[in-house]
């Protein structure tokens, strides 16, 4: 089972979304970091058969997905980032509805409502229409819909979007029972949602995968490159102005700084080991906001 | 595909703005209806104003005496009875064609009349002119040609002379020749005021196809709308079964819808007028048609008709919904198709362009078309202006039908 994108590009007009990008999917856990704009809706979109690539080809064990049809839908889970739903629909009759297009038959589709809605915690609601549902159900409600047909390539963008920090953990493991058999690809700006679930991390920058590998083998592109500094105020605005900082605290009168540099950036400063969020943050510093 | 539908159908008819659309079609149909015939008047004999049950009552009283067969020597009765009322002093007021009748004589004898006067008197007007009656004190009873002959030269001579600016090709004039002769006659006249009623009432269903493609405006574009197409495309039947689905759905919720409405419709006016007079043929209401059918063909004939223009404003509704990316764009375009016809006068000078004014939907629903010569040649082949409509209409749909799922299929996300 592979999934392959060769030269895969998308352009609206001038803009490129994603540029001659080229990758292979694996049984696994792909997580896609990058910033907004980055490309990887579009890219996971592409994916899925409803954006059709300007150039380049995804085929799906050597078939191209778009001659695959209903073959490789089939084969398809996918929660989109806004996720559109039926308000005046319970949440049962909505799963019951997504099974119909996913062509289950109707006795494992009532099965499968019922699992599913137990695993992401709606069973109680499951009569209740979806209009009266918070954002954190409605998204749990989209993970469960993506679920329903045991896909083969589970595409989730965004996924944690809107659910609280025990959701998200129930979910990032949710995705680890899940992942041995399929191809999970999911994005988020959170990297703590795919720093310990994720097999494969691709960084994403201007439609384009600027770094790609395992957790540990991306932290090491930045290893002997971050440190910590903890000084005054005065000479924090000075290393401000000079170096890439990953991270600012303040602690009563002095600051706490998380450089990304070379050499060291102060007598002060100490090397740490660095996390995928310092790769993250280094790696996106123009677009990143330092607090 | 079962499920699918049903969960399709389920879409349409739990979206509030479709509960609220369906309603106020209903009770504009029950509105309008309702109003028509419990408004409705006449003058009595005795020049009271009429109406209600009252108006129902006196109707059935006039039809009874003037029922049975429009024979030429009834007809001919019926112009020296007229002429000898203008003639007797104190029931005529004036010369000519600015003459009436006096109040009096005409509530006691012209409106209850009315219907059987005008009919023959328009069988002697010359073709293309409509005297209302005034030209039967001119006629002189020794010369004229018996009703039927008149009846049918005038005919001839319409399909002659053509219409407008339309001549009538030879296949034509046969065609309407041949439909002319299959007409029984004479013509036999009787209480028919539910069929005439149902008729004159046609006109309101062009409200229900407002309100059926206001509904199924968002069928597609809901999807879109919605961001429901992102994953509805993902999945299997997401472009294939899912598409077939949503059109069985729509057709089905404007069939249920239409048939709702034509249920009120005839349950008012077969409701309160009665169902007397269905074998009685067309002609009685219309005299001048051509058409060999009862009343209750014609009706049928006119459902049928109106289903199938449904059919395709569904179609047609349902093509751009899947094309335009909201409800709004689609509304906007069909308001346009179907509203700026109605400010279209018919031409003079222009046959053609009448043909294709009068197949358009808001003239195509008005009624049933049974009292005009209108019909479309296609070499040796002529439809008439009923079966025009429902070839076209249904044409219409079957070929626009398939592009609202191609362009569901075709569909990109935004």
């Amino acid at each position: 089972m592979k999934l392959t994108l060769r030269q895969t590009t998308k352009c609206y007009g001038d803009k490129i979304a994603v540029d001659h990008l080229d990758a292979t999917f694996e049984n696994g856990v792909y997580g896609l970091l990058g910033a907004n704009g980055a490309g990887k809706t579009t890219l996971m979109r592409m994916i899925c058969g409803i954006l059709s690539p300007t150039s380049g080809e995804i085929q799906y064990d050597e078939q191209d997905i778009t001659g695959m049809g209903e073959e490789y839908r089939e084969l398809l889970g996918y929660l989109p980032q806004d996720f559109g739903y039926y308000p005046e629909f319970e949440a049962k009759e909505f799963m019951l509805y997504i099974a119909a297009l996913k062509g289950i038959p109707p006795m494992m589709a009532r099965r499968k409502t019922k699992e599913l809605l137990e695993l992401v915690g709606l069973s109680q609601v499951a009569r209740k229409k979806i209009k009266t549902f918070s954002g954190g159900m409605k998204q749990r409600l989209g993970i469960a819909q993506a679920m329903l047909n045991d896909p083969k390539i589970l595409v989730l963008d965004e996924p944690t979007a809107g659910l609280d920090p025990k959701e998200r953990v129930r979910f990032r493991n949710l995705i680890s029972d899940v992942a041995s058999e399929r191809i999970v690809i999911l994005s988020t700006h959170i990297v703590s949602d795919v720093e310990y679930i994720a097999d494969q991390i691709m960084l994403m920058r201007g439609g384009c995968m600027i770094a790609g590998g395992t957790v540990e083998e991306l932290v090491e592109t930045i290893a002997g490159k971050v440190w910590e500094v903890i000084t005054d105020r005065r000479n924090a605005d000075v290393l401000c102005g000079k170096y890439d900082i990953i991270n600012l605290r303040h602690e009563q009168d002095m600051v706490e700084l998380r450089i990304a540099c070379d050499g060291k950036p102060d007598e002060d400063a100490q090397l740490v080991t660095p996390t995928l969020e310092d790769l993250y943050l280094y790696e996106f510093r123009e677009t990143t906001e330092v607090k | 595909m079962g499920s699918l539908i049903k969960f399709e159908f389920r879409k349409i008819y739990k979206k509030r703005m479709n509960i609220v659309v369906c309603c106020i079609t209903i009770f504009l149909i029950m509105a309008f209806g309702i109003a028509n015939v419990t408004q409705t008047y006449i003058y009595n004999e005795k020049g009271d104003k009429i109406s209600g049950r009252a108006y129902v009552k006196y109707k059935k009283q006039i039809a009874k005496k003037l029922e049975g067969q429009l024979t030429n020597e009834k007809a001919k009765d019926v112009i020296a009875e007229y002429q000898n009322m203008v003639a007797t002093p104190g029931y005529y007021e004036g010369e000519g064609e600015d003459g009436h009748f006096t109040d009096e004589i005409y509530c006691s004898y012209f409106l209850p009349h009315r219907q059987i006067l005008l009919d023959i008197a328009h069988v002697y007007d010359d073709p293309g002119m409509q005297t209302w009656g005034s030209n039967l004190n001119k006629l002189s009873l020794n010369d004229i040609k018996p009703l039927y002959e008149a009846k049918k030269n005038r005919f001839q001579m319409i399909l002659e002379a053509g219409s407008g600016d339309w001549n009538y090709t030879a296949e034509e004039k046969q065609y309407w020749t041949k439909q002319y002769d299959k007409i029984a006659e004479p013509v036999t006249y009787g209480y028919a005021e539910g069929w005439s009623t149902w008729f004159a009432m046609a006109g309101f269903f062009f409200y229900v196809l407002v309100g059926i493609f206001i509904i199924m405006s968002t069928v597609y574009a809901g999807e879109y709308e919605q961001k429901a197409d992102h994953i509805i495309l993902t999945t299997k039947y997401g472009k294939s079964k899912v598409i077939a689905a949503k059109n069985v759905a729509a057709f089905l919720y404007g069939f249920l819808l239409s048939t709702a409405c034509i249920l009120i419709m005839a349950l008012i006016c077969f409701g309160w007028y009665g169902v007397e007079g269905a074998s009685l043929p067309v002609q009685s209401i219309y005299f001048q048609s051509a058409y060999p059918l009862t009343n209750v063909q014609a009706v049928l004939l006119y459902v049928v008709m109106y289903y199938v223009i449904s059919f395709m404003m569904i179609a047609m509704t349902l093509w751009l919904s899947a094309r335009m990316k909201n409800g709004l764009s689609v509304l906007a375009v069909m308001l346009l198709l179907v509203f700026v016809p109605i400010f279209m006068n018919e031409s003079e000078t222009n046959g053609l362009y009448n043909h294709i004014l009068a197949l358009l939907p808001y003239n195509a629903i008005q009624d049933g078309g049974y009292n005009t010569i209108l019909s479309y040649p296609f070499g040796s082949c002529v439809l008439n202006y009923m079966n025009m409509r429902i070839v076209v209409y249904l044409i219409l749909t079957v070929v626009v039908i398939p592009f609202a799922g191609r362009a569901f299929r075709r569909h990109e996300v935004q």
